[in-house]
Order: structure tokens, then C-alpha cells, then sequence
């Protein structure tokens, strides 16, 4: 049987949300926590007098699994669908492992949003679901999750209330309702996540389970211009120069011309090689090498990126960006002059103006022209770059549109790129 | 609070470079700040091969910065790129 299509999912939400209660949950209910774990702590549980199979040993067994060690390869937790296969990307919770996020990982595909009903919408569920936006991640799943825990239990007000003041949490950021599936959930207790609760009988939508399998497959980035953000690189003799770099978008193929900005050289692409093979094109995703003729090493560097002579990539005099200030000790005011990370860039970047500040309650203009920004404010800035920079639009380019704001060695922001001044 | 694992791809500065000792040093720089869980040389192009690591910090304040600004440290090597990151169940 052909493999399913695989998707990447990333779990976010609120410390003790319930995150690692719903995988574990999805785990077990799809059949991908094997039997002899599952039985041994059953065992154990019975030899200690507790009669009744317990959620919590399952817990217990994928801790206790991950200590046996895992292979490079295996880094992550999968399970299937009906239509998918899934592997999972839990979201570390603190701010100082954006900068990665942004500038790292591959792209997920789809966001889980756990918000426990108890709680609803906390500090942390406005982090990631902007986050989740920044990483151009357009559909998610709302899984509000402790339904058990609510009072009274299973309350469908409770479930209302918080499903509103997420829904208008999403909609400042910029989701559209239509990519978004809110459901009511108890991971613990294995309510609406992968059979209909009995103890929702007020909720006539779909399980987990079959919004995971609602969810659709985006388009792999290959018909877009090309991209290609220079890591390193380097010479070897008889071969030239080599420049190394993970394709984000586009394709790229040997004898064609690209160029390199904001360099500015142009250069053919001779062989391409992935693993130290040579192959007749590389796709988004892949991580590759190739030779160039016609630009040596240090003409180009890190920080470059690479695309087509008739649509090259964008070198600006300025960009307006949405950031997320998620760790300043005072005060942002226009003429602050932090370093972006921005794919493999970092360029010192003067913010010329702060045009507006954003209310994440209503996602409405909060005030124009504010004075300064702080810790936990969303706002609309107008940014230049002190020395020459390439930057996309992240509608146009998400992987090359983000970027995370660092000074004095902490992340103080996070953001997307909405338009750019040409240079 | 919960553990991160995040793998790198350490590009040496050189083809020449020796991974095996680059590997040592590695895991010298590392104690103390990560445990290294996995260590792997992975071939890119045109002789250049890569070191990737397996690195499990705690997710709190700091995140993976002394663990990077160690890496990158470390003599021989160009560059520590993130390839990939998620919590620990
Ligand atoms: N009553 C109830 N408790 C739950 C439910 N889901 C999770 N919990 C409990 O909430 C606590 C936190 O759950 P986790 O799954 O560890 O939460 P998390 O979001 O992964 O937390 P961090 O990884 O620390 O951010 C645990 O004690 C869980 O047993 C639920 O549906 N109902
Ligand atoms: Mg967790």
C-alpha cells in the first residue's frame, strides 16, 4: 500500500494546557503505543491494588519510552489518520526558543491550539498563536481541552465562552474562520478525540480525529520562485565554489543562471548534490551543495539568498512588519536598532516607526502612532536595515518573511514582514 | 518544566577537518549544558560531510543559547544550524 501523505503538526497552547495529555491520547486511541508497554503498565498497576486501566500509566510508559534514547532519525512522535500520517512538533513553551522556531525548523502544516476550558485564553496561548502565524502555519484545530474539569462538568457555556475569546485572539493575528476547527475535548479522559462524547450530548460536531483528517494538504512551495538562503560557503579544488543551503521555495537545476542577493553576482549552476550525490533538481526541503561558475568564494555568504535572474530575490530600503514584543526589559521607541534573524541573516535594523498597536482582545487599532511599545503588545512598525538585506513578503515567501528581533543575547520579538520598499 | 531536543548540523570550516575528533570535541563542550543523545556524520556535497547532533537542553530562560554559543565555539567549526526542534512528551 502506498504511504499515506504525511503532514507536520505542531502542538501549541498554554503551560499545562494539556498538549502532551492530547498526544498521548491520540497515540494510544490510534493504535501507535505498543501493546507490551501498554499491558506491562497495567501489570504494575494491578500488582499495586489500583483495579482500573489508568490514562496516567500511558503517560508514564512514553516518558519512560523516550529514556531508552532516541535515533536522530526518529526525533518524533507519529500516528496515523484515516488519510494521514502525522509527525508531531511539540512546541517548546519558553520565548527563548523562538529565534529556533523562526529561523530552523521545517514548516509545519497545520497547528494544534490547546486552550483548557478552566482557563481559557493565558499569556502563553497569545505567544504561540501568534507564533503559529508568523510561521505561515494557515490551518489549526482549537482543541478546548479539560472539558471534564469545567463547572458544572462538560458545560456548554463554559465551551462557548472560551471557543469567543479564542475565536477573536485568531482574528487579530489574521486567521481566517474558514481554516479553523474549534471542537470541545478531555484528553484525559478520551472525550470527543477520537469517538463522540456521551458526555456532550449538547455538541453535534466532529471528533479530533476527523478534524485531523479534515485537514487539507498544502501545496509544496515548488511552483514558486526560486529561493535559496546561503548557510556557508565554500571552495574545493576542481570543483570551484560551493555554496550550501536548504531550498525554500522553487526549484532549483543545473545550467541555469541565478543570482545572488544582495551580492548582487550572478552566477550558473553547474551540479547540484544531496548526500553527496548528484541529482537533476532540488526541491523545497532538501539541503544541498552545489557549484557556480562564474562567482568565486567571497563573493557571496552566508546570509545571501539565491533565486532567479528575472525575478530575483527582494533587497529593501525598508520593510513595514506585524511583530509581537515578547520579552523587552522597558520600552520599544522608534530608532531602537536590535538585530533580525531573518533566514540565515542577521542584520541590525533601525525601527523608524511604531504606526500602530494592536488590541489581541478585538483585533482592532488600539492607538495610531503610539509612542512606544512593550512586553506583550502586538503593533504594525516600519523597519530599515542598516546594511543591505533580502526580505519577502510572508504571504508571498513565509519561510523568508519572518523573523525573530534579538538584543542584549534574549528574543524580544517575533515577526512577519507585510510589505517592502524596494531598494 | 519539560526538556527540548533540537538537532544540529554542525558544518565544519573546512573538507579537511577530522569529524571523529570534531565529534570529541563536541561532546567535551556540551557537558554540562545538553545531554547528546545522538551523533551522526552526514554527507552533503562535493567531499563536504556534516556532524549532526542530538542535543537535549531544558526548556527554560536561555533556551538553546549557551548550547549554540558553545557549539559554534568550538575550533574547526563554520557553522550550527537548527534542522530540527520539539519538546520531549
Ligand atoms: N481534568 C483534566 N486534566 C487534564 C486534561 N488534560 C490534561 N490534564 C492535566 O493537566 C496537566 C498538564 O497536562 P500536560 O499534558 O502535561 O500539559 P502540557 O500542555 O503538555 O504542559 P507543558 O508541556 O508543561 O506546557 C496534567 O496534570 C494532566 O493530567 C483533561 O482533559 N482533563
Ligand atoms: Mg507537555
Amino acid at each position: 500500500m502506498a504511504e499515506k501523505p504525511h503532514m507536520n503538526l505542531v502542538f501549541i497552547g498554554h503551560v499545562d494546557h494539556g498538549k502532551s495529555t492530547l498526544v498521548g491520547r491520540m497515540l494510544l486511541e490510534t493504535g501507535h503505543i505498543e501493546q507490551h508497554i501498554i499491558d506491562k503498565y497495567r501489570e504494575q498497576a494491578e500488582a499495586k491494588g489500583k483495579g482500573s486501566f489508568e490514562f496516567a500509566w500511558v503517560m508514564d510508559a512514553l516518558k519512560e519510552e523516550r529514556e531508552r534514547g532516541l535515533t536522530i532519525d526518529v526525533a518524533h512522535k507519529r500516528f496515523n489518520s484515516d488519510k494521514y500520517y502525522f509527525t508531531i512538533i511539540d512546541a517548546p513553551g519558553h520565548r527563548d526558543f523562538v529565534k529556533n522556531m523562526i529561523t530552523g525548523t521545517s514548516q509545519a502544516d497545520a497547528a494544534v491550539l490547546v486552550v483548557a476550558s478552566p482557563e481559557g485564553v493565558m499569556a502563553q496561548t497569545k505567544e504561540h498563536v501568534f507564533l503559529a502565524r508568523t510561521l505561515g502555519v494557515g490551518q489549526l484545530i482549537v482543541a478546548i481541552n479539560k472539558m471534564d474539569a469545567t463547572k458544572p462538568p462538560f458545560s456548554e457555556e463554559r465551551y462557548n465562552e472560551v471557543k469567543e475569546e479564542t475565536t477573536n485572539l485568531l482574528k487579530t493575528v489574521g486567521y481566517k474562520m474558514d481554516n479553523v476547527q474549534c471542537l470541545p475535548v478531555s484528553a484525559f479522559k478520551g472525550d470527543n478525540t477520537v469517538k463522540a462524547s456521551e458526555n456532550m450530548g449538547w455538541y453535534k460536531g466532529i471528533t479530533m480525529l476527523q478534524a485531523l483528517d479534515n485537514l487539507t494538504l498544502p501545496e509544496k512551495p515548488s511552483g514558486k520562485p526560486l529561493r535559496l538562503p546561503v548557510q556557508d560557503v565554500y571552495t574545493s579544488t576542481g570543483v570551484g565554489t560551493v555554496p550550501v543551503g536548504r531550498v525554500e521555495t522553487g526549484v532549483l537545476k543545473p545550467d541555469t543562471k541565478i543570482m545572488f542577493m544582495p551580492s548582487n553576482k550572478v552566477g550558473e549552476v553547474k551540479t547540484i548534490e544531496m548526500h553527496h550525490e548528484q541529482i537533476t533538481q532540488a526541491e523545497p526541503g532538501d539541503n544541498v551543495g552545489f557549484n557556480v561558475r562564474g562567482v568565486s568564494r567571497n563573493d557571496i555568504r552566508r546570509g545571501d539568498v539565491a533565486g532567479p535572474v528575472d525575478d530575483p530575490p527582494t533587497v529593501v530600503k525598508s520593510f513595514t512588519a506585524q511583530i509581537m514584543v515578547l520579552n523587552h526589559p522597558s520600552v520599544i521607541t522608534a530608532g531602537y536598532t536590535p538585530v533580525f534573524h531573518c533566514h540565515t541573516a542577521q542584520v541590525a535594523c533601525t525601527v523608524e516607526a511604531i504606526q500602530k498597536k494592536l488590541d489581541p482582545k478585538t483585533g482592532d487599532v488600539k492607538e495610531e502612532n503610539p509612542d512606544f511599545i512593550k512586553t506583550g503588545d502586538a503593533a504594525v512598525i516600519k523597519v530599515r536595515p542598516t546594511r543591505p538585506m533580502v526580505i519577502e513578503r510572508a504571504k508571498d515567501f513565509p519561510q523568508l518573511g519572518r523573523f525573530a528581533i534579538r538584543d542584549m543575547g534574549q528574543t524580544v520579538a517575533a515577526g512577519m514582514c507585510i510589505d517592502v520598499e524596494q531598494k | 518544566m519539560g526538556e527540548v531536543a533540537i538537532t544540529y548540523r554542525i558544518l565544519p570550516e573546512t573538507t579537511d577537518i577530522d569529524l571523529k575528533e570534531l565529534g570529541d570535541r563536541v561532546r567535551d563542550v556540551s557537558e554540562g549544558i545538553g545531554k547528546i543523545q545522538g551523533m551522526q556524520e552526514k554527507p552533503i556535497a562535493f567531499g563536504l560531510t556534516a556532524l549532526l547532533i542530538r542535543v537535549i537542553i531544558e526548556d527554560k530562560e536561555g533556551g538553546p543559547d549557551e548550547i549554540e554559543s558553545a557549539l559554534s565555539g568550538i575550533s574547526g567549526v563554520q557553522s550550527v544550524e537548527v534542522m530540527d526542534m520539539t519538546r520531549l512528551l
